[in-house]
């Protein structure tokens, strides 16, 4: 992985330098060893920042929407020209969502993708080094998907594959679905049969299980929005959960009722439901571990199980499968569906 | 028009639906006598005409269903059945064309999948999904309007009362 930074940088910077693109978004490495921040380069010498670590845990696509819807408060008055986007599998599915949604155009974006070796998750290498007095984290020199861990006891050298987190582990595409150009990298190897396994652990529960076990998750919920922020499926300009719009019903209480934390996820679930693209930031920027990608996994699996095989985001000019219908779809049964 | 009249344009609380003999039952009570509040979504071409015709040939079901008319089944936002959860209904139906007969030719076919993927979300919830139904009924079935209303309000009512989702701020 350490060649694929150096010749993303190296890429980065000469298309800034000719002025094909405006700006690239990227990674920097965090405060501590196990952060790692989005960030947006505009010079050459900013480029030098930029890194892929092996905490580089954000999807980015959600600033391309400051950076080029021209309503958004965060742009100014120039035009935003291009920018080019450091992607792996999930940023590229991203991005494709973005344009299918008509949200980006085409020519807005180049993406510079690189072949994921996973993410590292931080619960998972802090079992087997202390993370809290590590320096830094960065690639090994011997390539491939290795990592090393610099702490004030010595270095610990861990393979992603022992650490990596449980969306990576049921990603089906480290490649990038999408990329004008494609810089190596180390693609974890993808194994569809465990898209899906998120979903084991409810299969042996009851309604009655179930319920208690989503009132307690439910409870939790502070409705920050972190996981509708992430979400580059949640992508309109107006949201129907900021009930302060005007003429507008006002759907959602804003005291703290377990009931409408209840209907803002189920709805929010919904309202993304065969346009999610599996990459589990829900779940990553939940502040209080709502386990929010076992939710979009049983929704996929579901349209898997009742319309068609689908996996969005795969290309940029798809239909949703509930923007769609065929006449063969099963009917409801009256009694539900299992 | 007349419908929104007297609308206080905030969503009310059910009051208790009335038994079988007109009076009203404790809702809080599962008990023999207590019957449940349902809230029917028709739509406005095929199943609210259906509605119209039991009415008409002096069809006898029972009178828990309270009817809003829209004007696609595909109108129906998720959200409506979700609002009426929480505020106190047993039961929901969706009431549309018979698929290929839509008004609008196609609206009850994206219904039917919105529909059973938002069903099978309640059910991973944690909701009966005997509780939220999508039933077909044309204008001219007047008696099936009547055995679907009559069997869901049986089914609910063997459920019991629903306290789930139910908004805890009424």
């Amino acid at each position: 992985m350490k060649d694929t930074v150096q010749k993303l940088r190296r890429r980065s910077e000469k298309l800034l330098r000719k002025g094909e693109v405006q700006r690239v978004l990227g990674w920097r490495p965090g405060r501590l060893a196990w952060q790692s921040a989005p960030t947006v380069a505009e010079s050459a010498e900013e480029v030098q920042r930029l890194e892929v670590g092996p905490f580089s845990a954000a999807n980015l696509t959600k600033y391309l929407i400051d950076i080029v819807r021209p309503e958004h408060p965060a742009r100014d008055e120039e035009p935003p020209g291009r920018t080019a986007v450091w992607a792996r599998g999930c940023d590229a599915r991203a991005i494709n969502r973005l344009i299918a949604d008509g949200v980006l155009d085409e020519d807005e974006v180049m993406v510079l993708g690189f072949s994921c070796p996973g993410i590292a998750d931080r619960e998972r290498v802090g079992e087997v080094v202390d993370l809290a007095g590590a320096s830094c984290t960065c690639w090994s020199e011997d390539g491939g998907d290795s990592f090393v861990v610099h702490t004030e006891a010595g270095e610990k050298q861990l393979q992603i594959s022992e650490v990596v987190a449980d969306r990576c582990a049921s990603c089906t595409h480290p490649e990038p679905v999408r990329a004008d150009e494609h810089f190596g990298g180390a693609a974890r190897t993808a194994d569809g049969e465990v898209r899906f396994f998120a979903l084991d652990e409810y299969e042996d529960m009851d309604e009655g299980e179930r319920y208690e076990f989503w009132s307690r998750q439910f409870a939790r919920c502070i409705r920050c929005y972190a996981c509708r922020n992430v979400c580059p499926a949640c992508n309109c300009t107006e949201c129907v959960f900021d009930g302060d719009l005007p003429d507008r019903p006002d759907w959602l209480g804003k005291a703290s009722d377990i009931s409408d934390n209840q209907v803002y996820h189920i709805t929010r679930a919904f309202h993304v439901a065969g346009r999610c693209i599996e990459c589990g930031e829900c779940e990553r920027v939940c502040p209080v571990n709502i386990p929010l990608r076992a939710i979009m996994q049983k929704t996929a699996a579901d349209i898997e199980e009742l319309f068609e095989p689908h996996e969005a985001g795969l290309c940029p000019d798809e239909t949703p499968p509930l923007q769609a219908y065929s006449l063969d779809d099963p009917e409801v049964k009256e009694e539900g569906s299992t | 028009m007349l419908l929104n009249q007297n609308c206080p344009g905030e969503g009310q609380d059910l009051a208790p639906a009335p038994g079988p003999d007109g009076a009203g039952s404790p809702r809080s009570e599962g008990g023999e006598d207590w019957t449940p509040n349902l809230v029917g979504f028709c739509c406005n071409w095929c199943s609210y005409a259906g509605a119209d015709l039991a009415g008409i040939n002096r069809l006898q079901y029972p009178p828990n269903l309270r009817i809003i008319r829209v004007l696609c089944s595909s109108r129906v936002n998720p959200m409506f059945i979700l609002r009426a959860l929480q505020k106190g209904a047993d039961g929901v139906l969706v009431a549309g064309c018979h698929p290929g007969d839509c008004h609008y030719s196609t609206g009850n076919y994206y219904t039917r999948r919105r529909f059973h993927i938002f069903q099978r979300h309640l059910e991973f919830f944690g909701l009966d999904p005997a509780r939220v139904q999508l039933e077909w009924v044309s204008a001219a079935e007047g008696k099936r309007f009547a055995d679907v209303v009559t069997e869901m309000t049986e089914r609910v009512r063997k459920l019991g009362p629903n306290t789930r989702f139910r908004s805890n701020l009424l």
